[in-house]
């Protein structure tokens, strides 16, 4: 993975003494909130309902033991002993301290972490595919690219205060499993048209969530690797030219694009790029080998194929053990290894959620079934690359003694959730627990896994943090004359097939949204073709009809 | 009869606070002023914001008497605000207490 250089290091460093004075100045009364509040959210801190919240960056959700390590001892050390891992692959701490965060970004320092662009009108996080490096479809490594958009967009002086904040993703594989088409830029790495041994991108822009929900589009069906840079560059600057300032609801590039529609904005970025594309952006060979070779495989050894054995432990009279292997290990690249998910949705939890015990296990499985690395990612779940096939039974006993081997990943209990009237000061309504009683409601391990792969988003507002348009159901919280009320969307999709999901019908109680998920799932499984009919197929050749005449009673 | 309260986030940890009188601060809501008249609360609203070294983004609440005489926030979102997250936390670790004034 990525080191820091003496300049990364210097730049963190330098934040963490500069922000260390601000605070210092914030509690002594010399510098009021409205001052302060811009430096903070420069630093990843918001204030949330109950308490400061910190937002620390992950780059691509790859994390080594270490790291983990740290951010397991910060919770327990600053906060209350747990953290929340984000569908942008950082983690939040829910109740830091003004006075303790300059210690807290002085440890993430040490070990190269920080929480810089974590908040404000500035390029984020990029976000990537969980299964970089190991998975079987892929075509490159993704997080090299990453890395090269981290460095640039670091610090950018002139994307320091866009219209709004920007989202990037970058999927190096067949399968988009980075969500690229509901970013404000996907990056889809794709097979150069005139010499298939090299690869480019596909750029798509303008896809988002929120109160204006869109899906990206095609703004560049191929671009050459070295103009990367200097192509993303040019879309930045016509967003940060013609972006709407005046509303912050309308500030996204979304809206942009949706104005001037896609052929106007793409001559505006063709334009500035024609501009810019062959200077001292332009990615050479040695600067793409230098930060490529921070992604090298690590020591595999050689070791016969053990597909065989992992379908057989699938198969085997251990259920719980097949339940596990079948829904949460991947096939791994590499002959004899397998690809391990492991999910933060137990019944009962906080979908996200991780205590400091939890990370610290998490890290020593890591080092002891690895190569010491761990990936965050953007379903909230955490991932361990490289585990030897053979010892898949050991390592379950091992998940199984801290409540990390839910056999959930990619079933209707991996919820993905926002925070939301839990914590969040923007929320209209809870996540968090309507979570929850879909986990406790919805138990059956047989039925979940006979209802196969199916997502459920939840967000307690319109911003949309818990990705509701997206997920194959979605749950939207409203505030109705002080109540909560739950809208249902069916429909949504966040891979290649993107496509936002559409209100079933009235809202719901906060008393009746579970049964109504449960009436959903029920009214698919009575329906379905088969049972190799996904639920997200059966929703777009049935339609709405068969769910809403058992939940309303009328079609 | 209206009754309003004066809460906002404490700097030092941002906890909800709300002001009681003669300027301090509480982090119970049961414990905060109620006040019906318009003018005290605007008077007691400008005082608070002027106290940013302790409180963060000072504003109006709606409060009610409750069905055992306790003060209580009208809105679901204040009454979350008032008495934390409706979920049980992993962690076990309480939070340490701070002083806000």
């Amino acid at each position: 993975m990525y080191r820091y250089d003496h300049y990364d290091q210097t730049i963190v460093d330098e934040r963490v003494a500069q922000f260390r004075d601000q605070v210092a100045r914030r509690l002594s009364g010399e510098i009021g909130e409205d001052e302060f509040k811009p430096l903070r959210l420069q630093n990843g801190l918001y204030m949330q309902l109950h308490a400061y919240m910190l937002r620390v960056a992950i780059p691509y959700g790859l994390l080594s033991s270490t790291q983990l390590r740290k951010l397991a001892e910060i919770a327990r050390k600053y906060d209350r002993g747990y953290g929340h891992f984000s569908t942008r692959q950082n983690i939040q701490y829910n109740w830091p301290r003004l006075q303790d965060v300059p210690d807290i970004l002085a440890e993430l320092a040490s070990v190269e972490m920080h929480a810089i662009q974590t908040s404000g009108n500035c390029i984020r996080n990029s976000t990537s595919d969980h299964l970089a490096g190991v998975a079987r479809d892929e075509i490159v490594d993704p997080r090299v690219y990453c890395e090269l958009i981290r460095q640039w967009s670091t610090f950018h002086p002139e994307f320091a205060y866009l219209p709004r904040k920007f989202k990037i993703a970058v999927t190096g594989a067949v399968k988009d499993r980075a969500a690229v088409r509901i970013n404000d830029i996907g990056v889809r790495v794709v097979p150069d048209p005139e010499d298939p041994s090299r690869h480019g991108f596909e750029i798509l822009v303008g896809g988002g969530l929120g109160r204006t929900p869109r899906i990206a589009e095609v703004c560049r069906e191929f671009l050459p690797r070295e103009h990367l840079l200097s192509y993303l560059e040019a879309i930045l600057r016509v967003y940060n030219r013609h972006g709407r300032r005046d509303n912050k609801f309308k500030a996204r590039i979304k809206i942009l694009v949706g104005a001037l529609g896609i052929a106007k904005f793409r001559a505006q970025v063709e334009a500035e790029w024609a501009q810019i594309r062959d200077g001292a952006m332009q990615l050479t060979d040695a600067e793409f080998e230098r930060v490529a070779g921070h992604f090298e495989p690590p020591p595999y050894r050689t070791l016969p194929d053990r597909d065989t054995f992992v379908a057989a432990l699938r198969l085997g009279k251990d259920r719980t053990l097949g339940r596990w292997v079948a829904s949460n290990v991947i096939a791994h690249k590499v002959p004899g290894y397998s690809i391990v998910m492991i999910s933060l949705k137990p019944k009962g939890r906080p979908p996200g959620d991780a205590t400091s015990e939890q990370m610290e296990l998490i890290a020593d499985l890591a080092d002891q079934f690895g190569f010491g690395q761990i990936v965050v990612t953007h379903e909230q779940n955490l991932v361990l690359p490289d585990v030897e096939s053979d010892r898949l039974p050991e390592l379950h006993a091992r998940l199984t003694a801290q409540e990390l081997a839910e056999p959930n990943i990619g079933k209707v209990t991996d919820i993905i959730a926002c925070p939301g009237l839990d914590y969040c000061s923007l929320a209209n309504a809870r996540s968090i627990p309507i979570a929850v009683r879909i986990g406790q409601q919805i138990d059956d391990l047989d039925y979940i896994h006979d209802l196969g792969d199916l997502t459920l988003n939840i967000s307690g507002c319109i911003n949309a943090c818990g990705q509701h348009h997206v997920g194959n159901i979605g749950i939207l919280g409203i505030d109705k004359q002080g109540e909560e009320f739950y809208q249902l969307m069916l429909g949504g999709s966040a891979s290649d097939d993107a496509s936002l999901g559409k209100i079933l019908g009235p809202a719901f109680s906060s008393e009746q949204i579970v049964d109504a998920v449960a009436t959903v799932l029920s009214t698919y499984v009575d329906n379905r073709e088969s049972p190799d009919e996904p639920f997200l197929d059966y929703v777009r050749r049935a339609g709405f009809g068969p769910f809403k005449e058992r939940i309303y009673g009328h079609a | 009869m209206t009754l309003w309260m004066i809460t906002g986030n404490a700097t030092a940890d941002g906890a909800p606070i709300y002001l009681q009188t003669n300027g301090r601060w509480t982090r119970r809501l049961a414990e905060g002023l109620a006040v019906s008249s318009e003018e005290q609360r605007d008077r007691l609203l400008a005082e608070a914001k002027a106290a940013e070294r302790i409180v963060c983004d000072a504003y109006v609440i709606d409060v009610r008497q409750g069905a055992r005489g306790q003060l209580e926030a009208t809105s679901l979102r204040e009454r979350i605000r008032a008495e934390g997250p409706t979920l049980t936390l992993l962690g076990a670790a309480p939070l340490r207490a701070a002083a806000i004034a």
